[in-house]
C-alpha cells in the first residue's frame, strides 16, 4: 500500500473549498455545463476557475470532454459515490448514537421519577 | 450526500435536541463513566471508556456487539474544549491510522431540561486550513493575472 492520500482523501480535500462544492452541486443539478457556464457567476479569473476544475478532475469528481474548443464538464459518478458512501456510513452511525443517547436519557429520567 | 442535501457540506451534520440540561449533556460526552452507559448504537454496548479530558489529551471508547462479541474502538485527541459548549477532537477507528477525521460537538442550552447538540464530522482535521490555503493561493493568482494584463 503506497503512502499518501487515497482517492477518497483527494475527493474530500477537493470538496473542502466552498467554490468547488458549489461547482459540484451545480453539475449535479445541470448534468453538464461548459467551463464558460461554470465560470459565469463568479468574479474570478480564468486561471482560478481552471485551477478549481483541475483539482476536481484530479480528485475524480468531475470529467471533461472537449468538443471543438468548448470544454464540457460533468460529475463523475464513481468519485461522487465514494464521498457519498463515507458520509452516509457516518451519518447512519451518528444517528444510531443519538438514538442511544436519547434512550439512556429517557431511562435515567424515568428512574429519577420513580 | 449530507443531511443538508447536496455537497454544500461534504461532511456529516446532525442537530438534535436532548431532554436534559447542558451540563449533563456535555458530561455524557466528557465523563467516561457516563459515556460507557450509553455509547454504542442499538445491539452494541460500551465495555470500556477512558479519556484524559483536556486539550492534547486522548480518549478511547470501545464498542462491543451484543451478539457476536466483536469489538471495535475509536480513539482520538481533544483539539478544543470549552465546557459546557464545545468539544472538538480527532476521530479514528482503532487500526486505521490513515483515516483520521474531525468531530465537533456544539452544545446550546434551550432550558433546564433541553439542550441542542450540533454534531459535525468531516473527513479532514485540517479542513479549515485547506480552505484558507486555497483562498490565499487564489488571491495570489488573481494578483498575478492583474499584473500581466496591465
Amino acid at each position: 500500500m503506497l503512502p499518501g492520500p487515497t482517492p477518497v482523501d483527494r475527493a474530500f480535500a477537493a470538496l473542502a473549498h466552498p467554490v468547488r462544492r458549489a461547482i459540484v452541486d451545480r453539475l449535479l443539478d445541470a448534468g453538464e455545463l461548459t467551463v464558460g457556464a461554470i465560470a459565469a457567476p463568479y468574479d474570478m479569473t480564468n486561471p482560478t476557475i481552471s485551477r478549481h476544475l483541475k483539482i476536481l478532475e484530479k480528485a475524480a469528481l468531475i470529467e471533461r470532454t472537449v468538443v471543438g474548443r468548448t470544454h464540457h464538464c460533468r460529475v463523475s459518478e464513481a468519485g461522487i459515490d465514494a464521498v457519498a458512501a463515507w458520509i452516509r456510513r457516518h451519518e447512519t452511525f451518528w444517528r444510531g448514537q443519538f438514538d442511544a443517547l436519547e434512550r439512556y436519557l429517557e431511562d435515567e429520567a424515568r428512574t429519577h421519577d420513580e | 450526500m449530507t443531511s443538508d442535501g447536496g455537497f454544500e457540506g461534504a461532511r456529516v451534520r446532525l442537530v438534535r435536541t436532548f431532554n436534559t440540561g447542558i451540563d449533563h449533556l456535555f458530561a455524557c460526552f466528557a465523563d467516561p463513566v457516563l459515556v460507557a452507559r450509553w455509547w454504542g448504537p442499538r445491539s452494541m454496548h460500551c465495555p470500556h471508556a477512558e479519556n484524559d479530558f483536556r486539550v492534547g489529551g486522548r480518549y478511547r471508547f470501545e464498542m462491543q456487539d451484543d451478539d457476536t462479541a466483536s469489538r471495535i474502538a475509536v480513539i482520538g485527541e481533544y483539539l478544543e474544549i470549552d465546557r459546557p459548549h464545545r468539544i472538538v477532537c480527532t476521530w479514528q477507528w482503532e487500526g486505521t491510522p490513515d483515516e483520521v477525521t474531525r468531530l465537533a460537538l456544539v452544545f446550546n442550552a434551550r432550558g433546564p431540561r433541553a439542550t441542542v447538540l450540533e454534531l459535525t464530522h468531516d473527513r479532514f482535521p485540517s479542513t479549515d486550513r485547506a480552505g484558507a490555503h486555497e483562498q490565499g493561493w487564489e488571491s495570489s493568482l488573481d494578483g498575478l493575472a492583474a499584473v500581466l494584463a496591465a
